[in-house]
């Protein structure tokens, strides 16, 4: 059995069952178990800008904190596509443990209406986690529908 | 009384006699090791595990995965 631990941010409980031809034990689970420890931690892990009027600007942050015990360096952030999205900063940088950092995101509606997605990638050293998405989405809704 | 001991004789046959032979003429199936508790693991490594199932009985055993 094989899990890939990226989506995964606390407690992994799986079960496996297996269908015998066993006439005492026609079903027999196999459990797996696990704590995923969470060394670099983002959030949110959606950035939701909501309701924005078209061709309107908004600002959210998302934070970026080192839980591990050792130096995180953060080699890159790149948002995507760079029509809806863009970033204050982009600089490589270095966790030290305990450490955070917040780091705008900045989304421009346009002329369309409707949802748009997109999303913040960082790229880690880290050897098991080499990046980390974040999600963007808005509701890009004429002016008047927005209700401000 | 004499229909009592007829029954009670059948009864033990099959107890002592068809009983066992439906068990060992079968498959059957030993976990070892059912529950794997990983511990602490780093988010992105992959966590892989293999269970072993053992057949244990005199028949083949057949088995799929079901999924939950």
């Amino acid at each position: 059995m094989k899990i890939s631990t990226g989506s995964y941010t606390n407690e992994i409980l799986k079960n496996i069952r297996v269908e015998t031809n066993d006439p005492e034990a026609d079903l027999v689970t196999f459990t797996l178990k696990a704590q995923v420890v969470e060394i670099l931690k983002v959030t949110p892990r959606l950035v939701n800008f909501g309701k924005i009027p078209q061709n309107d600007t908004s600002v959210r942050e998302i934070v970026c904190e080192n839980k591990g015990e050792g130096p995180v360096r953060i080699l890159s952030i790149e948002a995507k596509p760079p029509t809806l999205l863009s970033l204050r900063e982009q600089e490589p940088f270095v966790l030290n443990p305990g450490q955070s950092r917040k780091i705008a995101v900045k989304l421009s509606s346009g002329s369309s209406e409707g949802y748009v997605h997109g999303y913040v990638r960082f790229t880690t050293d880290l050897e098991f986690l080499p990046e980390k998405v974040v999600r963007v989405r808005a509701d890009v809704k004429k002016q008047q529908d927005t209700g401000q | 009384m004499k229909r009592f001991l007829v029954s009670g004789g059948i009864l033990a046959f099959s107890a002592f006699v068809l009983f066992p032979l439906t068990v060992l003429c079968a498959p059957r199936a030993e976990m070892l090791n059912p529950v794997f508790d990983a511990g602490e693991i780093p988010q992105g490594k992959d966590l892989v595990h293999e269970f072993l199932l053992k057949n244990a009985g005199d028949e083949p055993l057949v088995f799929k995965a079901r999924p939950c």
